[in-house]
């Protein structure tokens, strides 16, 4: 079963150049649109999660950027609970998972995070690590 | 037996030294287990580039031509595990008390997973090895290079050529270090990463080995 989820987050984001991440970053305006999404979490790990609400998503895709496999690999974790959906974003619909560690799978390959931008102030779906160190 | 040097460098013809200063940390104590990774990447170069002022990575990476480069002294640590799951709870083998706190861990309100994670895995490297997963202070890591695919989510086949340099290495790890088979492991299997990561590898490997 499917719940219906509609979510419409208008960015309009400063067209400034962040030079070390420049291929993985979109900048400029950009508009989403969850138009579906599981109303079941798939908990790989037994953690028990809930189901993310529609507030957390729609910070998720305020702030997300792009990122890479490689990036993705070095500085982030994944947590085993997702949710799948429908987005569409400039107008383009891509189904997703959505992995609590604050990933964002794309079928096109293309793969959003929760970094720099999105994480702070306790936002739950955060694992990013600037510096992946000891532990 | 591999041979290596007094400075932690494998000397065998088959193994190309690529140093990367920026990869090493702490002295290693002692090594107990192998971790096989992926490096999420269709080429080592743009691995080894990266290694130039990365502080994470792994002692040894296996190219898509099956060259091997040992990137880090074997005498140094190596920052390539990252956050672990604990394992008495993957194997529902945890104490009344170890999985009381480790439950209270991943339940932490107002916390992120990495918060989370960090706490378990701190946690965890309060017990020794085996009876956690290894870590950094205690492991040595072999990066393999390939992708993962978009669709399935998960890491493509290693090549035969990228095979026989792992199964080769393995091997070696394994005679110099006194290892056990169980002493190898998957990344996706011991820590918070794409679960697929290693295991095609390890697979591989342990068929090869069991046959």
């Amino acid at each position: 079963m499917k719940a219906m989820l509609v979510l419409v987050v208008a960015l309009a984001m400063s067209a400034c150049v962040n030079t070390q991440q420049s291929s993985s970053q979109q900048h400029g305006k950009r508009s989403f649109s969850v138009a579906e999404m599981s109303d079941e979490v798939r908990d790989e790990n037994g953690y028990g999660c809930e189901l993310v609400d529609q507030v957390d998503l729609a910070r998720f895709l305020q702030t997300a950027d792009f990122e890479s496999q490689r990036t993705i690999h070095d500085h982030f974790s994944v947590v085993g609970c997702s949710v799948t959906g429908k987005i569409s974003m400039n107008g383009e619909i891509s189904t997703f998972v959505f992995d609590y560690g604050g990933i964002m799978y794309l079928d096109d390959g293309r793969i959003l995070a929760c970094g720099e931008n999105c994480c702070g102030s306790g936002y739950e779906y955060c694992t990013w690590e600037a510096s992946p160190g000891e532990s | 037996m591999l041979p290596v040097n007094n400075d932690g460098w494998v000397t065998h013809s088959k193994v190309r030294q690529e140093h990367r200063p920026a990869i090493e940390h702490s002295p290693i104590a002692q090594v107990s287990a192998v971790v096989l990774h992926r490096t999420a990447t269709a080429n080592a170069q743009s691995v080894l580039n990266a290694w130039k002022t990365k502080k994470s990575g792994t002692h040894f990476l296996i190219a898509e031509d099956g060259t091997i480069y040992q990137s880090a002294s074997l005498k140094k640590q190596c920052w390539h595990v990252g956050q672990l799951y604990s394992r008495c709870r993957k194997a529902s083998s945890c104490s009344q008390e170890d999985a009381s706190v480790i439950e209270q861990l991943l339940h932490r309100e107002n916390a992120s997973w990495g918060e989370k994670f960090r706490l378990v895995t701190r946690h965890e490297l309060g017990k020794g090895y085996p009876e956690r997963f290894p870590h950094n202070h205690d492991s040595l890591g072999i990066e393999i290079v390939g992708v993962m695919s978009a669709e399935k989510k998960i890491y493509e086949l290693p090549s035969a050529e990228q095979q026989k340099s792992l199964f080769w290495l393995v091997d070696e790890l394994i005679r110099s270090y006194s290892l056990s088979l169980t002493d190898i492991y998957a990344h996706g299997d011991i820590a918070h990463k794409e679960p697929s990561e290693g295991k095609a590898s390890l697979d591989a490997y342990l068929v090869e080995r069991a046959g």
